[in-house]
């Protein structure tokens, strides 16, 4: 069965990007996350069906979704006490 | 995200989901919601967007970005959340009893573990019916509705009987809004039992898997194969007494009804329906163990929605009201911004905090999946029972706390960063039956395949900006006739 390692940058990829990114995939593939170094991990990829589609674009569809992961907590990080502070709002009435 | 330069505008916050290779949907926490180009999201999280372009203005009004204070837009979000999830200010109103399991049906994928009509047992006795009445209107919620399910409930009618008038006495002095539905396969439903259920706010609501053929092949009756008959003159029926309106039914996807889907609505039509409720198998009961049988990849049940909803909006087209209602809740929780509690897709889980169901023998379970759960021998989501706990140790434990910590989905692993997190909602029972645990998970699981599918299909049609569906989309949200 296919085996592909992939290995990130936890200097530009935060490690929660990573694991939800991950997550995703884990559908459809074994996936194994390990330290390589202080600055980098590798995530090793094997498809869980004999005849699963081959591993060749998987890197490529991969570091797409980490790039959207890696946005959504960007967002989240900035702004994500915003949202704290819309639903602590809506919840005001009846906490007073 | 370039943090270096002196930003034009705010973002709010927001998440995204990618539709295809060009356009990325983008919504807030309250469900507003734009499809843009990959070029415009790029330049959204870039700050490169013109101040006043189309793009920046459409955003502005969603409450995605301000160029303004972002204190007045935190008020007018938080009003709009408090709205969306309105349905909270209710306690349970959804009351579901079970009078008997005994059943003369022969349904293929029965979800409950019937027992045999003649049995002896298996039937509420009086004491435990009073005492679930008693229960029930403990209930804060000012609205009542008890729902009367099985097994077959005309088997033990003197029961659903003793219910409502119980039910009707209590409500002289609590005042509630209190209506009553009877879930039936109307084979044993007679004129008495209409004069008796005439001037009650109650509605009947039955089984039509479709046309003759599979309905009889999905739902013999035990003592003759054609139900559909006995259905369709019963409907009639109870039509006449009750109004049509007070009518209703649903269908149940088996694998006998996949390419048929358009005659199962022409069915519906042709009987006098004016809504239908496309509905998947429950891996409950026989259904989970009968499934290399009368189930199907959860793919195959999303190309048939796909072509019965199209073919559907095309009914409205010609003049045809015809509401597919999974498709109405899902559009009323994407076009507006009104709160569409809904006892399996809410978030929290509406499990036993929106809906409850009270077993033959007045064990409490969260949800009619748990009692379908518990038929095959599983109690994980048993609340308690009426005859030994109060009111509080049923609804107020630690038990039902745990359990609706456990089941929002802003919370939950591929939920909590969903862009359809507005439109969607968690199910712990369902979780635990297909997968083993209630958290889930997502990459596997069917009703997020199904769910995100059926959204994405009608995000499909809402971006086509064809006028005609948009009619038919906001005839079902209003629920009026487009012409």
């Amino acid at each position: 069965m296919e085996n592909l390692q992939i290995s990130i940058s936890t200097k530009i990829y935060n490690m929660k990007a990573i694991t939800n990114t991950a997550y995703g995939f884990s559908g459809k593939y074994y996936i194994q996350i390990e330290p390589l170094t202080d600055e980098t991990v590798q995530v090793s990829v094997k498809s869980k069906e004999e005849n699963s589609p081959a591993l060749s674009n998987f890197r490529d569809l991969f570091f797409n979704e980490l790039l959207d992961q890696q946005i959504r907590l960007s967002v989240e990080k900035d702004f994500g006490h915003i949202r704290d502070m819309i639903v602590k709002k809506a919840f005001l009435p009846i906490n007073e | 995200m370039n943090n270096s330069i002196a930003k034009p505008y705010n973002l709010l916050p927001f998440r995204f989901e990618r539709l295809n290779r060009d356009s990325v949907f983008i919504s807030n926490e309250c469900g507003e919601y734009i499809i843009t180009s990959d070029e415009n999201f790029k330049k959204l999280i870039n700050y490169e967007l013109g101040l006043r372009s189309d793009i920046f203005f459409n955003l502005k009004e969603k409450q995605i970005v301000t160029d303004t204070e972002i204190v007045p837009m935190i008020d007018m979000l938080a009003t709009k959340y408090r709205t969306k999830k309105a349905f909270l200010n209710d306690f349970t109103s959804l009351h579901m009893v079970v009078p008997t399991l005994r059943c003369n049906s022969n349904c293929v994928y029965c979800q409950v573990s019937r027992k045999e009509e003649s049995s002896k047992s298996f039937t509420m006795n009086r004491r435990t019916a009073k005492r679930i009445v008693d229960i029930i209107f403990e209930s804060p919620s000012n609205s009542i509705k008890i729902e009367f399910q099985g097994g077959e409930p005309l088997l033990a009618f003197d029961i659903v009987k003793y219910i409502i008038e119980y039910a009707e006495w209590i409500n002289l002095f609590k005042k509630k809004h209190l209506e009553f539905v009877i879930c039936s396969n109307l084979t044993l439903m007679d004129q008495k039992k209409l004069g008796f259920l005439k001037n009650k706010n109650i509605c009947i609501s039955t089984s039509l898997d479709g046309f003759r053929a599979l309905h009889n092949r999905n739902r013999p009756l035990q003592a003759t194969p054609d139900s559909y008959g006995i259905v369709t003159e019963k409907i009639n029926l109870c039509r006449s007494y009750l109004g049509k309106d007070r009518v209703g039914a649903l269908m149940t996807t088996s694998r006998f009804s996949l390419g048929g889907m358009t005659q199962i609505v022409d069915e519906y039509v042709k009987q006098g329906f004016n809504a239908i409720f496309l509905r998947s198998l429950n891996p409950f009961g026989f259904a989970k163990q009968e499934r290399h049988n009368i189930g199907y990849d959860i793919e195959e049940f999303i190309a048939n929605y796909r072509e019965a909803l199209d073919y559907i909006i095309e009914l409205n087209i010609q003049g045809v009201l015809f509401v597919e209602c999974f498709a109405a809740l899902l559009l009323t929780r994407i076009l507006t911004p009104f709160s569409t509690g809904f006892v399996d897709m809410q978030s929290p889980a509406g499990v036993g905090i929106s809906g409850v169901i009270y077993n033959y023998d007045g064990n409490v379970f969260v949800s009619d999946e748990a009692r379908m759960l518990a038929s095959m021998g599983d109690n994980k989501f048993l609340m308690g029972n009426v005859n030994k706990h109060s009111y509080q140790e049923l609804f107020n434990s630690d038990f039902l706390h745990n359990l609706i910590s456990s089941a929002c989905l802003e919370c939950l692993p591929g939920c909590s960063y969903c862009a359809f997190q507005p439109y969607c909602g968690a199910d712990p029972v369902r979780n635990y039956s297909e997968q083993g645990n209630i958290i889930g998970h997502r990459p596997l699981s069917e009703v997020c395949k199904k769910n995100k599918a059926i959204i994405k299909h009608l995000l499909e049609l809402i971006k086509r900006n064809d006028e005609k569906i948009d009619r038919v989309f906001w005839s079902w949200v209003t629920k009026r006739s487009i012409l």
